[in-house]
């Protein structure tokens, strides 16, 4: 029996292609830009598409694109013509088979496998189940934590040889509530508590009620500072609330583990933590969507698949879905870089790694306009979507653990 | 349907001046950019792609009679589109693509649109360049057999082959896909 057209999905790809299209805003936007940019052409070189139309016929009709205009515009509105286009490059990912026993079931109880960890290695814990005992998150006096203690964390979450990296700009291995910074403790909307972790503990973020909110999650944006080992003396002036400044990075890394609960409900997709890059001073819930900003920050699809968003660069939001999905009840790896594009080019490059496996690379991206943007925010933007009806999300718990940032690479090995 | 867009961009003159030339530009720029974008599902390739056209257009690179501009701009847009997937496609290089409506593009039927056009767009790269012009001008631009053949200047029966192969072969592929015979 045939398909009525209407459910034939080669019917429906097509239908989805033909009523794809872009905003009006966009239109206009890309309308303005566009004349802009052409205004003043007049003699320019080849374009770099191959194709268009029948063979060309001379014809002399110099054009003086919408007035005045030289050489050098022309020149310019080639070269970005010439320059890449934001592009993502997702290698066919070949990776060590799958062991699930690798990481035991947390909720079981069961032993965390020593595994290596980058430059260092990592003490063998005893992990309780995460959803037992949860610390209650009571913010004390910061300044009780000194620099010691924290490069004691250091060393005990990722050994000796990462505490002595010098291009360390923020961390958090979320081993003592105490100094978390106030928005953890603040959060209005999720819910957040301290629970064993790969090593010692980890920070776990629950959805808040059915009712309360549309997203439940939390946004809190960790500055990025000076390198923590140039006089850097507690972790909370790493993780100050109250920056004193953007920090002139225009290329950084971050990497944090992640756990997702057996059971989690991926449902309409989600938010996890990335980079941001704004000139605003204020932190907490909202604060990425200021008048100029761009983040990159991963999240998940419905289908459990990984995924990279991009906002606030100049165009459209635009996002990749990765190859690899989120395997439930296990920690992963996960590793971003960003490095901005100068200013007028398109030059920007946007990496990703999964449990070290290079999943994506985002390259002739044009992620500013402004040359005064910086990269000075870890995003730890966590967003849970609604449960489906007649579930409660309940089961839906994500860990994070070992969160780091620095101007060098970040090896992202699974643990 | 779309095929009346290029009659509604015809502006019966070629731009010979700067005036006429903004003048061509302003006429034609949303459609061609809408059309562009049909085929690479990207807002910035889209503007890419229509500067290159109108950039040969400027140059008078384009040979074309004034009375067909629109549906010359129009075809020539498409072609450009289908160039920029192709290259892509064959680095091992894809398109991010735009989410502009977060919300609705995390619920599972956007999310399975989106997985479709994703797929066939990737798909038309398979196919050869002048089959994939065809597929694009019939299906997602909504031109006839007819007007394929004049503007391709080929025969009502060859645009209706290639057209079956196509899609023929897009289905078969995607049959293949889905895991069903």
């Amino acid at each position: 029996m045939s398909r009525r057209p209407s459910d034939d999905p080669f019917e429906l790809a097509v239908r989805a292609v033909r009523d794809d299209g872009p905003s009006d805003l966009q239109v206009e936007g890309s309308r303005r830009r566009l004349r802009e940019r052409l205004s003043g052409v007049h003699a320019a070189r080849p374009s770099p598409v191959s194709r268009v139309g029948p063979p060309r016929v001379s014809r002399s009709r110099l054009a003086l694109w919408l007035g005045a205009g030289g050489a050098v515009a022309a020149a310019a509105a080639v070269g970005l013509l010439l320059v890449g286009r934001p592009r993502v490059h997702a290698p066919a990912v070949s990776r060590e088979p799958s062991d699930p026993s690798s990481m035991p079931d947390r909720l079981a109880g069961g032993a965390v496998s020593p595994g290596s960890t980058e430059e260092g290695r990592r003490a063998p814990t005893t992990p309780a189940a995460p959803t037992t005992e949860p610390q209650r998150l009571e913010r004390q006096n910061p300044s009780q934590r000194s620099r010691a203690d924290l490069h004691g964390e250091i060393v005990a979450s990722e050994g000796a040889a990462f505490a002595q990296r010098k291009d360390l700009y923020a961390y958090a291995a979320f081993e003592n509530w105490q100094v978390l910074p106030s928005p953890f403790a603040a959060a209005k909307i999720g819910k957040i508590d301290l629970v064993p972790g790969l090593v010692g503990t980890a920070l776990r973020v629950r959805p808040a009620p059915r009712d309360s909110v549309p997203y439940a999650g939390l946004t809190f944006v960790l500055p990025v500072r000076a390198p923590l080992a140039d006089g850097v003396t507690t972790r909370q002036q790493a993780l100050d609330t109250q920056p004193p400044g953007p920090a002139p990075v225009d290329d950084l890394s971050m990497r944090f583990h992640v756990w997702l609960t057996p059971g989690f409900e991926f449902g309409k997709g989600g938010v996890l933590p990335g980079l941001l890059a704004t000139p605003r001073q204020e932190t907490g819930e909202g604060n990425e969507h200021g008048q100029r900003y761009v983040s990159v920050h991963f999240a998940w699809r419905p289908t459990g698949h990984l995924a990279l968003i991009i906002e606030g660069a100049p165009g459209a939001k635009q996002s990749v879905t990765l190859p690899d999905p989120i395997t439930l009840g296990r920690w992963h790896a996960l590793a971003l870089r960003v490095k901005l594009n100068t200013p007028d080019a398109s030059d920007g490059t946007v990496e990703a790694w999964m449990d070290d496996v290079k999943v994506a690379t985002l390259a002739g991206l044009r992620l500013r306009d402004d040359p005064a943007l910086h990269l000075n925010r870890v995003l730890f933007r966590v967003r849970f979507p609604r449960p489906a009806p007649g579930s409660t999300g309940s089961a839906s718990e994500i860990l994070f653990d070992n969160l780091a940032a620095a101007t060098g690479h970040l090896a992202a090995r699974r643990p | 349907m779309i095929g009346v867009l290029a009659e509604r961009i015809d502006t019966g003159s070629l731009p010979r001046t700067g005036d006429d030339l903004a003048r061509v530009f302003e006429a034609h720029y949303k459609p061609l950019y809408r059309a562009a974008y049909r085929v690479i599902g990207n807002a910035t390739d889209a503007e890419d792609v229509l500067q290159s056209v109108f950039l040969r257009l400027a140059r008078g690179d384009l040979d074309v009679d004034a009375a067909d501009l629109g549906r010359y701009l129009h075809r020539s847009a498409i072609n450009a589109a289908l160039d920029l997937c192709r290259s892509r496609w064959r680095s091992g290089r894809v398109t991010l693509v735009d989410d502009r409506h977060p919300r609705q593009s995390e619920t599972p039927h956007a999310a399975e649109a989106a997985d479709l056009r994703a797929w066939l767009r990737r798909a038309l790269t398979t196919l050869s360049p002048r089959q994939a012009e065809m597929f694009v001008m019939r299906y997602l631009e909504g031109y006839d057999n007819q007007e394929i053949a004049r503007l391709l200047d080929t025969s009502r029966a060859v645009v209706a082959v290639s057209l079956h192969r196509a899609r023929t072969r897009l289905q078969r592929e995607f049959r293949r896909l889905a895991g069903t015979s």
